[in-house]
């Protein structure tokens, strides 16, 4: 139960967020990139890791708790590669191929990744386009309000006198890949479509769906509440059902983040 | 020689004496020193490569080269540590090659690190070298059965 203390903190923090960030700017809706020829195969490389960060972080360092924990079958890396292949399929030919990762703290880097597509293509496959997706370690130019949070995981933060409700967040970003070059084409932070995020922002009377909705910044960052707001951080402290919306809420912001930003990132969105 | 008298050296609090005053600098000092980089750290590391199933043939590489490989998992072999990212490739007969992706972590195992991780001393001095950086110790690569791949 959440003590009227707690949930009026709780609120202040949330209408102050909500109202800084309104005043920030907006994040602007996906884009599509120009090809500069046209592509009909594309292979989809799915790199998420599969383990997913767990944070809290509060005003002083010491109170900070981060860990990284393998949460069991969730199946992340399954889940972004169906979601390409149904936003992509009915356009290209679409094959997946799931690359397993080390948790990290380094942000997605094109370079590296390029390297790895050329090593690797005889076990990825020849296409005219490589989509990586991967978790994103540095969010800060994602959302103001993710700052400390990265990656696919769960985070709540505090201060002395605001507690943000806890989050889940699926910070991550797509990457367009040459296939005769392996040179970049297009880099974007996984949006999601904010109509499709509505039922998860349930129940509609919690302070952090209210949080997300008002916030300009957060319109298209893929990020949902979770219900328990007393919540302090650590995996073992989650019970069972927290877990279990934790995961649906998770999957279903990757699935649909993923699909959000490549239907617009190739305009696989409009019915041909 | 007669007993010695306790040497007092001048401090910020006034004449305190030596036993005080070397304990007051020495603990600083030791928390500074390991908070700055990590005493355990060196140029190589273990790495056991595990799959599921095992008696995978797995090769490493790094920025193109091979480092090496392990010819029957679980197997460990020992590789320099570095910044750039580590690839493993794993295969076996009826499974869907594997390609595992480390992109390595920062060192935060020791205590100085986390006491002091807000300053970022630590990882400055850490990422001045290559041994900041720590490759996932005992990387289980999942095998997939070549019949049982996702449609595609």
């Amino acid at each position: 139960m959440i003590n009227i203390v707690q949930s009026f903190r709780i609120f202040v923090g949330s209408t102050l967020l909500a109202t800084i960030l309104s005043a920030c700017g907006v994040v602007p809706a996906p884009s599509p990139v120009a090809l500069k020829s046209p592509a009909h195969s594309i292979v989809v490389v799915s790199a998420i890791p599969k383990e997913i960060s767990v944070g809290y972080e509060g005003a002083i360092a010491f109170g900070n708790e981060s860990e990284t924990i393998n949460p069991g079958r969730w199946d992340l890396p399954d889940v972004a590669a169906n979601a390409a292949k149904a936003a992509l399929g009915d356009h290209f030919a679409v094959t997946t191929k799931s690359l397993a990762t080390s948790p990290t703290d380094r942000n997605f880097n094109a370079v590296e990744f390029a390297g790895i597509l050329k090593s690797q293509q005889a076990t990825l496959g020849p296409a005219d386009l490589y989509v990586v997706i991967s978790p994103q370690y540095d969010t800060s130019q994602i959302t103001q309000a993710a700052v400390g949070f990265h990656g696919f995981g769960i985070s709540k933060r505090s201060n002395p006198f605001f507690t943000w409700p806890p989050i889940v967040h699926t910070f991550g970003i797509v990457a367009l890949f040459d296939g005769a070059d392996f040179k970049l084409i297009e880099q974007r932070n996984l949006q999601i479509d904010i109509e499709a995020r509505a039922p998860l922002l349930e129940p509609q009377n919690h302070v952090g769906a209210e949080m997300i909705s008002v916030g300009g910044v957060d319109r298209f960052v893929p990020v949902a509440p979770l219900s328990d707001a007393e919540w302090t951080g650590g995996w073992i402290k989650l019970t069972k059902d927290q877990k279990a919306e934790a995961q649906q809420k998770m999957t279903k912001l990757l699935d649909l983040s993923v699909r959000f930003t490549l239907e617009h990132l190739l305009e696989t969105g409009k019915k041909p | 020689m007669g007993r010695r008298a306790k040497r007092r050296i001048p401090s910020i609090f006034g004449r305190v004496n030596l036993a005080f005053s070397r304990y007051f600098l020495v603990i600083p000092v030791c928390l500074q020193v390991i908070g700055c980089s990590n005493p355990d750290a060196g140029p190589t590391q273990h790495i056991l490569v595990s799959t599921n199933p095992a008696g995978a043939l797995c090769t490493l590489t790094r920025d193109g080269k091979t480092l090496g490989s392990v010819a029957e998992t679980p197997g460990s072999i020992e590789i320099s540590k570095s910044q750039s990212l580590l690839v493993i490739t794993c295969s076996k007969p009826g499974f869907e090659t594997a390609i595992y992706v480390d992109r390595g972590e920062l060192d935060q195992t020791s205590v100085g690190n986390m006491i002091f991780r807000g300053s970022g001393l630590g990882q400055m001095v850490d990422a001045a070298g290559d041994n900041g950086r720590k490759y996932t110790k005992a990387p289980l690569i999942d095998l997939v059965p070549t019949s049982a791949k996702p449609s595609e």
